[in-house]
């Protein structure tokens, strides 16, 4: 559509995410970046959002598209802390994207509805479900991916050792306890008694 | 009592019919991914472009076909989505608009593309059988003038060769075509055309010299020279999705430099174009084989009858497997002769002919097969498995029937 000049995608991880890269590269993105690390499992937000500093450094995009959340952490933090090193306006659950001379017009769904605003660029957005449909990747740029080029870059070359330590420390999984079943009470002042003091 | 029996039976039944269809619906591709040699032999990257037109297939083609089938449309959006896709020109090379893509890989596309709807899948492949003649044959005139709007499906194309007394005997054709000055006058009837009457081009061999074979030459003559018409879009058993008419030359005027190739080419020309296509149409009778295949194995796990689901009795097991065979099989012949065709092997001919008579026989079976194993319910149109059925019965009959693959055949296998 000629919005922009040239998408570039990126990923952080071992070197299965070149697979993912490559169908990036096959649906149009013109070139892609892999930062390199052998486990990737320990990183967290943000020392993703502190890599992603040092490409924005680099790159100077107008535009720099996330997720909203991921599939394991679930904690839609990246963009936020992105912005927040950078400067630039984050817009994070966007369901529409208007790209104008000027700014960016985002529609993000809130809990009460949606809400459109206009960022000055660069800008960071992240994608809602409801965005867009996925496009069919066309034949000829299936084939064309392969042509085109991917960078690696090793981990240790955008975060330092001491930024690649974990800030939080996660010491626990678990399932929410199963609901109980509810029960009887013999008084106005016991039902009182458990809404104030159990039913938190 | 009985009433209120049988009005409770028919509520049962159409909420068991609801339950099986939205199961069924739901059971598209993933048990493609079971398929033993569905992904044998194949690159990462063809895989990913089998995946892709799984995808188109899947969300374009198979919620639709039951509805084009049902009131004729030829589904000229889809095609042309299909073709921005790059499905318009698979064998075209990419300097004129088309996907340069192997026939191995074009194959495992259309595959795909007619688990969704076969009948259009079909017309898809003679379409690109036309567009592939353009490029190998055409010089760069005609290239420039036609392919790229071929390629994108601006120009829908078709192949004329059959004629109402010159079918199996193609050769015999008496469509004429006398040069008078700088255009030929082409008189005669084709029949039996795909795309007849929707379609801007249409490639038709006539008779520029002797008897026989070498007396043949092809044309590209466009739906509006002057002289050309069309006959009424024909009743027929299966492939709705597509129009097919008899196309009728009455002085048509078709200028010389529309001749693809030399005078007495046109016969080689349309054979070399059969080859590729009744690969293709072979192919089209493997997915459709393919998704009645799926759709059987799902049904009888979930109906029960005698207290068990189907898939526990020994003979619908083995009816099972037997088709599992076949689709194999087939996948198998015709992958080879798509490499045959690839490497430009002296024996590619009879290859696509075996492929095309054996894939096409199973396929048929394996539908029939599937109609069987869904009971009653694979008569009724609420299920998809007739209108498979329906669709591949003609690619036995059509781009050479399975009678002419014995003939070239015998003869490969006779030769000295």
């Amino acid at each position: 559509q000629k919005a922009v000049d040239e998408v570039v995608a990126f990923s952080v991880g071992p070197q299965k995410a070149v697979d993912e890269l490559r169908r990036a590269l096959a649906k149009g993105v013109d070139r892609a970046i892999h930062i390199k690390d052998a486990k990737a499992d320990y990183l967290q937000p943000l020392q993703i959002a502190k890599i992603s500093q040092k490409l924005v450094e680099r790159e100077e995009p107008e535009i720099i598209f996330f997720g909203k959340q991921s599939i394991d952490g679930d904690q839609s933090q990246t963009p936020q802390l992105l912005s927040a090193m950078t400067g630039y306006p984050v817009a994070s659950f966007a369901s529409e994207v208007v790209v104008e001379d000027e700014n960016v017009e985002v529609t993000r769904e809130i809990d009460g509805g949606l809400e459109t605003i206009a960022l000055g660029k660069p800008a960071i957005i992240s994608a809602d479900l409801r965005l867009n449909e996925p496009r069919f990747t066309n034949l000829r740029n299936i084939m064309q991916a392969k042509k085109k080029p991917i960078e690696t870059i090793a981990i240790g070359d955008l975060l330092s050792e001491e930024d690649a330590k974990p800030h939080v420390n996660v010491k626990e999984y678990k399932l929410p306890a199963k609901r109980s079943g509810g029960i009887k009470v013999e008084s106005t002042e016991e039902l009182f008694d458990k809404l104030r003091n159990e039913a938190k | 009592m009985n009433r209120v029996y049988k009005s409770l039976r028919t509520a049962n039944q159409s909420l068991l019919r609801r339950n099986i269809q939205s199961n069924i619906q739901r059971y598209f591709s993933s048990t493609s991914e079971k398929n033993t040699f569905m992904k044998t032999g194949l690159t990462e990257e063809q895989i990913e472009i089998q995946a892709m037109a799984a995808d188109f297939s899947e969300r374009q083609m198979f919620p639709f076909a039951g509805e084009w089938d049902e009131n004729k449309i030829f589904p000229e959006d889809m095609l042309r989505e299909a073709a921005q896709l790059g499905f318009g020109g698979v064998f075209v090379d990419p300097n004129y608009g088309g996907t340069g893509l192997d026939r191995l890989t074009g194959n495992i596309v259309f595959e795909q593309l007619a688990m969704g709807c076969t009948s259009t899948t079909a017309y898809i492949t003679i379409h690109n059988m036309c567009a592939w003649m353009i490029d190998t044959f055409g010089n760069e005139q005609q290239k420039e003038k036609y392919l790229e709007a071929v390629c994108n499906m601006d120009m829908f194309a078709s192949y004329c060769l059959t004629e109402p007394s010159a079918g199996s005997d193609a050769a015999s054709l008496k469509t004429k075509a006398e040069l008078k000055g700088d255009k030929y006058i082409l008189n005669g009837e084709k029949a039996f055309i795909s795309g007849g009457g929707r379609s801007d081009v249409y490639l038709i061999m006539a008779r520029t010299g002797e008897p026989g074979p070498k007396g043949i030459s092809c044309f590209v003559v466009e739906k509006d020279f002057p002289g050309i018409t069309f006959g009424k879009n024909e009743y027929k058993l299966g492939w709705n999705t597509q129009p097919t008419a008899a196309v009728i030359l009455d002085n048509c005027e078709v200028p010389v430099e529309n001749r693809l190739g030399n005078e007495g080419d046109g016969f080689k020309i349309a054979m070399m174009g059969l080859d590729g296509g009744r690969l293709s149409i072979g192919t089209c009778s493997l997915g459709a084989a393919q998704q009645c295949f799926n759709q059987a194995r799902d049904y009888v796990k979930q109906r029960k009858q005698f207290g068990q689901p189907l898939s526990n009795f020994q003979n619908t097991q083995f009816k099972l497997a037997d088709m599992a065979v076949s689709l194999e099989t087939s996948r198998l012949i015709l992958r080879e002769a798509a490499r045959a065709m690839d490497n430009k092997d002296s024996d590619r001919t009879v290859k696509c002919s075996m492929a095309k008579k054996f894939a096409t026989d199973r396929g048929f079976e394996v539908c029939n097969d599937s109609l069987q194993l869904h009971g009653g319910y694979g008569y009724l149109k609420e299920f998809p498995i007739e209108r498979y059925l329906r669709d591949v019965r003609v690619h036995q009959i059509l781009e050479g029937t399975n009678e002419v693959m014995q003939m070239i055949i015998s003869r490969g296998v006779l030769a000295d």
